[in-house]
């Protein structure tokens, strides 16, 4: 219950601050869970085979975001979780990307012996 | 209107000396991202294949450049810059994605295409076969009887009193390879017959070399050897009167026989009528 307060009352200083003075920077905190949805989206789509680089730079950024929002560095959290969610998109976009290429490339084989079969000779000589 | 002109390009002018005087004039990360955005519009795939996702990718490096503008903030820019080049990179693996599902679907579509083809091709082949066939026994005089097709060779094969194929005999030979060829499925008899001159016995033999030598002929072309069955049948079955000579030419003489498709293997060696001369 006091844990609830709390949050409450620190939701009401984030408001507060965005409202008052710097109302064109984003707040920070919705940022990181778009981003760990984005990472969550990204890993299921399988980017740990098919982006690992992409992968682990989202998580690390997002690591280094939730750190500078402890550290009291929005500004900061928010240019990494940006970063981090660009990288994230960019992991999922480059999987689908691997996807299709292996697809196509077993269609491909799979017609290709196709082909070869409708093209040989039927029966004996 | 040159007065405006004038007063534009003064303007120009004095901002870029008062940049020029406070901050960098421009920002390597920014440069990075315009020059991979450039390249990246320029390519008509990605620009065909990934619209949204390269618009956005303008779109985020207008807010890098926006930033730049404003406040000349490194950190800032660098970072938005970042974002931009991602969405590049993001916009370039897009129209990769698309051209590979396209690919895919081409293909797809020209399977359909071949298995289409394979089918009414395979039914023209075999019209056509049916067609070839006919004319390959056509032209070998072939006779449909009870007993299935039979061919007659007439004796143009062997010399007089010989078993062994003459030259020239392998064109015609070659017709039948191609007839049987065709079929791989029907079984093949082949029965020599002779005159009447010499003994019963030497006819006999004699005929069975020739049925052999014919058979061995067809095996050398190809022709299986389980399908083919040789007999010599000598003088006992004639065609025609041996009291003359053009009836004793017509005697001497390989039918070739191919029972029915439906008829087993069985179907050669079905008894023949015993003709009046008996043995």
């Amino acid at each position: 219950m006091r844990a609830v307060t709390r949050w409450f009352g620190r939701s009401v200083l984030v408001v507060a601050v965005a409202i008052g003075g710097c109302a064109a920077k984003r707040q920070p905190t919705a940022k990181l869970e778009v981003v760990e949805v984005a990472l969550r989206e990204a890993d299921a789509s399988g980017s740990a085979q098919y982006a690992p680089l992409e992968l682990r730079l989202a998580r690390e950024k997002l690591d280094l975001a939730r750190r500078a929002m402890n550290a009291d560095d929005p500004e900061r959290a928010r240019r990494l979780s940006e970063e981090a969610l660009a990288d994230a998109q960019l992991a999922e976009a480059k999987t689908n990307t691997e996807k299709a290429r292996r697809n196509a490339e077993e269609v491909r084989k799979g017609t290709e012996a196709l082909h070869e079969e409708a093209t040989r000779p039927l029966a004996e000589p | 209107m040159r007065t405006m002109t004038t007063s534009v390009v003064v303007v120009a002018a004095v901002s870029v000396a008062l940049a020029a005087g406070c901050a960098p004039r421009s920002n390597r990360a920014l440069d990075r991202a315009h020059a991979a955005f450039q390249q990246a519009a320029q390519n008509p795939e990605i620009a065909e294949k990934a619209p949204v996702a390269l618009h956005e990718a303008e779109q985020a490096l207008d807010r890098a450049d926006r930033r730049w503008r404003e406040d000349r903030d490194e950190k800032e820019t660098n970072s938005l810059a970042y974002v931009a080049e991602r969405r590049v990179e993001i916009a370039r693996a897009v129209a990769e994605q698309k051209k590979a599902e396209d690919e895919a679907r081409i293909l797809n579509e020209n399977r359909q295409q071949i298995l289409l083809g394979a089918r009414t091709g395979e039914a023209r082949m075999a019209r056509e076969r049916a067609r070839h066939l006919e004319e390959e026994l056509r032209q070998l005089h072939a006779k449909q009887t009870e007993r299935g097709t039979v061919i007659t060779m007439g004796d143009v094969l062997f010399e007089t009193g010989s078993a062994e194929l003459k030259a020239g005999a392998m064109r015609d030979l070659q017709r039948l390879v191609v007839v049987l060829r065709d079929e791989p499925d029907r079984q093949v008899v082949i029965e020599g017959h002779t005159d009447d001159v010499g003994t019963a016995e030497h006819n006999r033999q004699l005929s069975q070399e020739r049925a052999d030598a014919v058979r061995e002929a067809l095996v050398t072309n190809g022709i299986s050897r389980d399908r083919i069955e040789a007999r010599g049948l000598g003088e006992s079955y004639p065609v025609a009167p041996n009291s003359n000579q053009a009836g004793r030419q017509q005697n001497r003489r390989v039918e070739v026989i191919i029972p029915p498709p439906s008829a087993t293997a069985g179907a050669g060696k079905q008894p023949r009528e015993q003709p009046s001369s008996g043995d």
